[in-house]
C-alpha cells in the first residue's frame, strides 16, 4: 500500500505524540512542563523538513530571547500593582515588537515573555527562582522543538526539494497538454477537451506555486551545503510557462490563409516534435529529440523563405500575416527556452 | 519627533493590546492559566498588517474550535490518569491534527489546542470536567484575538490594501520601464548601445506579482473596510498589469535572443506616439488608484492609444503593401510582427477592462 503525503504527515506527527511523551518521562519533567514542550513541538510541526527546521530555530531564539525578558520584568517590576502590571505587558509588547522589526526570525519573543511573567507572578509559593521558571521554560521548549526536528528527518521525511520536483512535473504534464491542445486547434481548427483559457489559467497557478517552493528549496539546499541550481531552472521553466500561455492565446487563422495553408503541416511537425520534449512527467532534453526539433524548425524557415521569395505575402491580409509570424517566432522562443535548460 | 510608520504603529499597537489584556484580566478575575492563553493568543495573532492580524485571527479561532473538540474526545477515550494513556491520547492527536492541517495549513494549530486540553485534563489536583476546559481554552482564544481585533481596527490601523496598492504601483513602474526599454532597443533610439536587462526585470517582476498574490490574499479580509470602487479599480488594474507582464517578459526575452530588429527603424515616429500615449495612461491609471485622476480621462487616454496603434498598423501595412518587408531577413520581419503583437494586446486588455470597469 502506498501511503499519500497527507497519510505520511499525519503518521509522522502521531509519532512525535509517542515520541514527545518518552522523552518527558525519560527527563522527569513535570506536566506543566510536558505541556509546554507540547506546545512547542506542535508549533513548529510542518510537512517540510526545511521548514521544520526554520522554524524550530526560530522558535528558539525567540523562547531563549522571551524567558530573558519576561524573568527581568518580573524582577523589576512590583506586580501587586494593575497599573505596573500593565506597564509590563506594554513593554513585553514594544520591546518584542521591535526586536521582530530588527531580527525577523525572533516573532515568539512576545509569547515566552508574557507566559514566563505570568508563571513567575501566579506562583509566588513556587521553591524556584524567577531565573529558574525562565530558564525550565527556555529547556522544555527547546527538548520539544528538537524532538519535533528530529521525528521529521526520521519518519518519511518529505523535502521541499521533493515538492518542487513534483510541481515541476505537474507544470511539464500542463505544457505538454497545452501543446496536445495547439496540435488539435492546428489540425480541426477548434479546441478539444480543456479550454487554451483554463490551461493558461493552471499554468499561472502552477508557476506561482513553483516560485514559493523555489523559495522553501533554496532555504533547504543551503542547509544541506548544496549549490543550488534551482533557481536558474524555475526561472527557465517561468519562461516556458510565459511563451506556453502566450502561444495558447493566438487564434487559428481564417480559412484560405496561403500561408497558413501552406506552413501547417510543418508547424504540426514542430508541435509533434516538441512533444517529444515533454514526454509525460518528465522533460526529455536529449541530444536526438534536440536535433529532430532543430531540422523540423529549419524545414519550417526555409518554406518561410520559399513564401516570401515567391512574394505572394504582401498581397495577402496583414491580419493573416502576423498571425502565423506570430506562431513562428513563439515556437523560435520556445526553441530557444529549451536549448537553455539543455545546457542546464 | 516619532515617525508614524507602519512599524512604529505596529510598535505601538503591541504595547496597547497588551496593557488592555492586563486591564481586562484583572477586571474579570481572569485565573493565571486562562490569562496566559490569552496572552498567547494576542501575541501570536497581532501583525504588521490589518489584513494579516485579520487572517490569522479567523484561522486560529477555528483551529482552537476545532482543536478543543478534538481534545475533548481523545480525554474522554484515554480518560486514565497515566503516561500510558497520555501517550495514546496524544498519538491520536497528532494522527488526526496531522490529517485534517496537511491540506489546510490555516488549521494548523489543532493539534496544540487539543493537546493543550488532553494534558490540562490530566494535572494533578484538575477538579474541572473536561467539557469545561475544552470550553475554556476557546473562550480564552476568543477573548485574546476580539482584543486584538478592537485595537488593529481601531489603534494606528494600517491596512494590507494599502501595501497592495503601493506593490502595484511599484509592479506598474517596472512594467513602464521595461516597455520604454523595449521600445528603445527596438528603435535604436538611444544614443548608444542599451544593455538588455532581461533577467533582472523577469526576476523582480515575478517577485512583485508573487508578494501581490500574498498580500491580495490578507487585504480580501478587509474587504468591507475598502470602498467598493477603490477596489474594482485595483482589480482591474492588476489584470491589466498581470497580461502587461506576461507580454512583456516574452517580448523582453525575444529582444535578447532575435537580435535583428532592423525594420523598426522604420517606425520611430509611431513607436515614438505609441510609447507616449501608453504612459500617459498608465501614469492616469496609476493616479485613478489613488484617487487623483478621473474615468474621464482614462477613457480619453484610452481612445488616443488605439489611434496611435492604428497608425502604427497602417504605417506597416502601407510598408508592406509596397513590398518594403520583402527586403528584410526573416529574423527582422518575426522579431516586428511579435512586438506588434504586444502592442495590439496592450491596447486590447485596456479597452476590454475599461469597458468591464465603466459597466
Amino acid at each position: 500500500m502506498k501511503l499519500t503525503a497527507q497519510w505520511k504527515y499525519s503518521l509522522r506527527l502521531g509519532v512525535a505524540g509517542a515520541v514527545l511523551p518518552a522523552v518527558a518521562y525519560a527527563l522527569n519533567f513535570s506536566l506543566p512542563g510536558f505541556l509546554w514542550m507540547v506546545i512547542a513541538a506542535f508549533m513548529v510541526a510542518d510537512s517540510r523538513v526545511g521548514i521544520t527546521i526554520r522554524q524550530g530555530f526560530h522558535r528558539i531564539g525567540g523562547t531563549v530571547s522571551g524567558a530573558l525578558l519576561g524573568t527581568i520584568l518580573a524582577s523589576t517590576f512590583d506586580f501587586r500593582s494593575l497599573l505596573l502590571v500593565m506597564l509590563v505587558f506594554a513593554i513585553i509588547g514594544v520591546v518584542s515588537a521591535v526586536i521582530y522589526n530588527y531580527i525577523k526570525t525572533l516573532r515568539l519573543t512576545a509569547m515566552t515573555a508574557a507566559i514566563v511573567y505570568l508563571m513567575i507572578i501566579t506562583t509566588q509559593n513556587s521553591p524556584y527562582f524567577p531565573w529558574q521558571i525562565g530558564l525550565n521554560r527556555a529547556w522544555d521548549n527547546t527538548v520539544g522543538i528538537c524532538i519535533m526536528v528530529l521525528v521529521t528527518l526520521l519518519i518519511f521525511p518529505s523535502t521541499a526539494t521533493e515538492q518542487w520536483e513534483k510541481q515541476v512535473q505537474q507544470l511539464i504534464e500542463l505544457f505538454a497538454k497545452a501543446l496536445t491542445q495547439m496540435q488539435q486547434k492546428f489540425t480541426h481548427g477548434k479546441e478539444g477537451g480543456a479550454t487554451s483559457e483554463e490551461i493558461h489559467k493552471l499554468i499561472q497557478i502552477g508557476c506561482q506555486k513553483l516560485q514559493t517552493l523555489t523559495q522553501d528549496r533554496f532555504w533547504e539546499d543551503k542547509l544541506n551545503a548544496v549549490s543550488s541550481a534551482c533557481v536558474a531552472q524555475q526561472l527557465s521553466l517561468l519562461r516556458l510557462g510565459n511563451i506556453i500561455s502566450n502561444l495558447l492565446q493566438l487564434k487559428i487563422p481564417a480559412e484560405h490563409n496561403l500561408l497558413w495553408d501552406a506552413l501547417r503541416p510543418l508547424l504540426l511537425n514542430v508541435c509533434a516534435d516538441f512533444q517529444l520534449l515533454f514526454s509525460g512527467e518528465h522533460l526529455v532534453i536529449v541530444a536526438e529529440n534536440l536535433s529532430k526539433l532543430q531540422v523540423s524548425m529549419n524545414q519550417l524557415n526555409t518554406e518561410l523563405e520559399v513564401l516570401r521569395a515567391q512574394q505572394i505575402i504582401p498581397a495577402m491580409q496583414i491580419l493573416d500575416v502576423q498571425l502565423v509570424y506570430r506562431y513562428l517566432s513563439l515556437l523560435e522562443l520556445l526553441f530557444i527556452v529549451m536549448m537553455e535548460i539543455s545546457e542546464q | 519627533m516619532m515617525e508614524w510608520n507602519a512599524t512604529t504603529r505596529y510598535i505601538f499597537r503591541m504595547g496597547i493590546v497588551g496593557a488592555l489584556l492586563a486591564l481586562i484580566a484583572n477586571l474579570i478575575q481572569l485565573s493565571a492559566i486562562s490569562w496566559i492563553w490569552s496572552a498567547i493568543t494576542i501575541y501570536m495573532v497581532m501583525d504588521f498588517r490589518h489584513g494579516m492580524t485579520l487572517r490569522a485571527g479567523i484561522n486560529r479561532l477555528l483551529s482552537a474550535m476545532l482543536g478543543t473538540v478534538v481534545g475533548y474526545f481523545c480525554a474522554a477515550i484515554f480518560y486514565q490518569q497515566n503516561w500510558l494513556m497520555l501517550t495514546l491520547g496524544l498519538i491520536a492527536i497528532g494522527i488526526i491534527g496531522g490529517y485534517l492541517s496537511f491540506t489546510k495549513p490555516a488549521l494548523k494549530l489543532i493539534c496544540m489546542n487539543a493537546a493543550v486540553v488532553l494534558i490540562m485534563s490530566k494535572f494533578p489536583g484538575n477538579i474541572l470536567p473536561i467539557w469545561k476546559i475544552a470550553f475554556e481554552r476557546t473562550a480564552n482564544n476568543a477573548l485574546g484575538i476580539f482584543l486584538v481585533f478592537l485595537v488593529s481596527s481601531s489603534v494606528g490601523i494600517n491596512y494590507s490594501f494599502d501595501l497592495a496598492v503601493k506593490k502595484l504601483q511599484a509592479l506598474s513602474r517596472l512594467n513602464n520601464q521595461c516597455l520604454k526599454n523595449v521600445f528603445s532597443q527596438i528603435s535604436m533610439l538611444s544614443s548608444g548601445p542599451t544593455q538588455n536587462d532581461d533577467h533582472s526585470y523577469f526576476v523582480q517582476s515575478h517577485e512583485l506579482s508573487m508578494q501581490l498574490n500574498t498580500i491580495l490574499l490578507e487585504a480580501s479580509y478587509e474587504k468591507q473596510d475598502i470602498a467598493k470602487e477603490n477596489y474594482l479599480v485595483f482589480q482591474q488594474w492588476l489584470k491589466r498589469q498581470d497580461e502587461l507582464m506576461i507580454s512583456l517578459q516574452t517580448i523582453s526575452f525575444a529582444i535578447k535572443n532575435f537580435k535583428n530588429h532592423s525594420l523598426f527603424i522604420l517606425f520611430q515616429k509611431e513607436l515614438q506616439d505609441f510609447l507616449e500615449q501608453a504612459q500617459s495612461l498608465m501614469n492616469l491609471g496609476e493616479a485613478l488608484l489613488v484617487g487623483k485622476s478621473s474615468k474621464a480621462a482614462l477613457v480619453a487616454a484610452n481612445k488616443k492609444l488605439a489611434n496611435a496603434l492604428i497608425q502604427f498598423n497602417r504605417f506597416a501595412d502601407k510598408l508592406r503593401k509596397e513590398n518594403i518587408f520583402s527586403q528584410y531577413p526573416r529574423e527582422a520581419i518575426t522579431s516586428f510582427y511579435l512586438v506588434q503583437g504586444l502592442l495590439e494586446l496592450f491596447v486590447q486588455s485596456q479597452a476590454a477592462n475599461d469597458e468591464q470597469y465603466l459597466a
